[in-house]
């Protein structure tokens, strides 16, 4: 049994998970999620059939992947997995960690989006997008401009609007890591002979960090970068869309409580598109417009903060 | 006189609708399916919290956006027969 720390939370785990940060054992230490070995049946009978091996009920999440291991969680606090015999143990972490903790996640009632979170000061900005578009390679090429990614791939917000502090890597493709200038060798694959690796990333200890900004990849016919504000209904179709997941928000009761988490958070940040050209989008102009367009809005913040209190020097 | 105008409609119980910068979003009666209501058309499911009829609310969208009841009535009750169609509201007698 190892212990180890992901979202905030205290994880005790009977299989060894180097891609998180592991924490000192201490029996006192009551953890917030147990990950077990054992057996796990099909889903019950009243179970919804959701994607490619995915189903849900009100208190059960399991999927099942073909020569890998079969997954169950329970109430957001109770793993089990049922490795297949002979499987690759990476590729057995690989949707342990992924869909399985976003399901977690999901149960401990956060809405859990897919993307990424980049610390800016005291807040994060989180990066959408589907998939292919550079949502990692954007937060690599962040990551060696000297800012802290909080987390990839699954980015859980919680109730007052922050993002979650996730396992410490980046998975990025083997072009990526080229194009970054990071040679592979001895980086970890992600699964078997999957030209996708584990960039280990290093960052001081984060607490969660309250998301400001959304930002949309997206692309356009035109040669400029162009960010398009989304307000209102707009806001919601973009949170959706890139829910981690998404068809995990399976019956009334969850697509309740997932649109007014959704409603909740467009009221607290400001939500964008960048539309970029196709043939010019590399992380370094993406990065350098997303940068531009938080500095715009910052100025703007900091223009109105340094107002309110030379009017209170006034009347001091 | 019992035309259809006379029948006051109100939303249908139990369905939960978010207000996004003034705009509404509300799930529809099956899984998944959203509707998005913005300017007159969420003004309307506002006003639907308690039952009316066309002319009232065609009233009441004209009194909010300054044009006459009787140039709204038809666009209203053709939205109103597309929240029907949706089972987003019901009908009331």
């Amino acid at each position: 049994m190892r212990a180890y720390t992901c979202y905030g939370l205290r994880l005790h785990s009977e299989i060894d998970l180097p891609e998180l940060t592991e924490v000192p054992a201490d029996a006192a230490a009551a953890p917030d999620i147990h990950i077990v070995c054992g057996a796990v049946g099909g889903p019950p009978p009243q179970a919804t059939q959701l994607v490619s091996g995915l189903w849900r009920d009100e208190r059960f999440c399991g999927l099942a992947v073909t020569d890998v291991a079969d997954y169950v969680a329970r109430d957001g606090a109770h793993i089990v997995v049922d490795a297949a015999p002979n499987a690759e143990l990476r590729a057995v972490r690989l949707f342990l960690l992924g869909t399985m903790m976003g399901a977690i996640m999901m149960q401990r009632g956060h809405l859990v989006l897919h993307g990424n979170a980049i610390r800016i000061d005291n807040s994060c900005v989180v990066v959408v997008g589907h998939s292919g578009t550079g949502k990692s390679t954007l937060a690599a090429e962040f990551l060696r401009r000297g800012f802290d990614v909080l987390t990839d791939d699954v980015v859980p917000v919680d109730s007052l609007g922050r993002a979650l502090t996730g396992h410490p890597h980046i998975k990025l493709w083997a072009d990526a890591l080229e194009g970054l200038g990071v040679p592979s060798e001895g980086l970890a694959s992600v699964r078997g002979s999957v030209p996708k690796f584990q960039l280990p990333i290093a960052r001081p200890a984060l607490g969660p960090l309250p998301v400001r900004w959304i930002y949309v990849l997206d692309e356009h016919r035109h040669d400029n970068f162009e960010i398009v504000p989304v307000s209102g209904v707009d806001s919601f179709d973009v949170l959706r869309e890139h829910t981690y997941r998404k068809e995990l928000i399976f019956d009334r009761a969850t697509g309740r409580e997932h649109l007014n988490q959704c409603a909740a958070l467009a009221g607290r940040t400001h939500i964008a598109r960048l539309l970029r050209p196709a043939a010019t989008r590399t992380a370094a102009l993406t990065a350098e417009a997303i940068l531009a367009n938080i500095a715009s809005d910052s100025a703007t913040l900091d223009t109105a903060q340094s107002t309110t209190l030379d009017t209170a020097k006034e009347y001091s | 006189m019992t035309s259809a105008r006379q029948l006051a409609y109100i939303r249908r119980p139990d369905l939960n609708a978010v207000s996004m910068d003034g705009e509404l979003v509300m799930m529809g009666v099956k899984q998944g399916e959203y509707f998005g209501l913005r300017d007159v058309a969420a003004s309307i499911w506002t006003h639907l919290e308690s039952a009316h009829t066309v002319g009232e609310l065609s009233a009441l969208v004209a009194d909010e956006y300054a044009i006459g009841a009787p140039d709204c009535e038809d666009d209203v009750e053709r939205f109103l027969d597309s929240l029907l169609a949706k089972k987003l509201i019901e009908k009331v007698d």
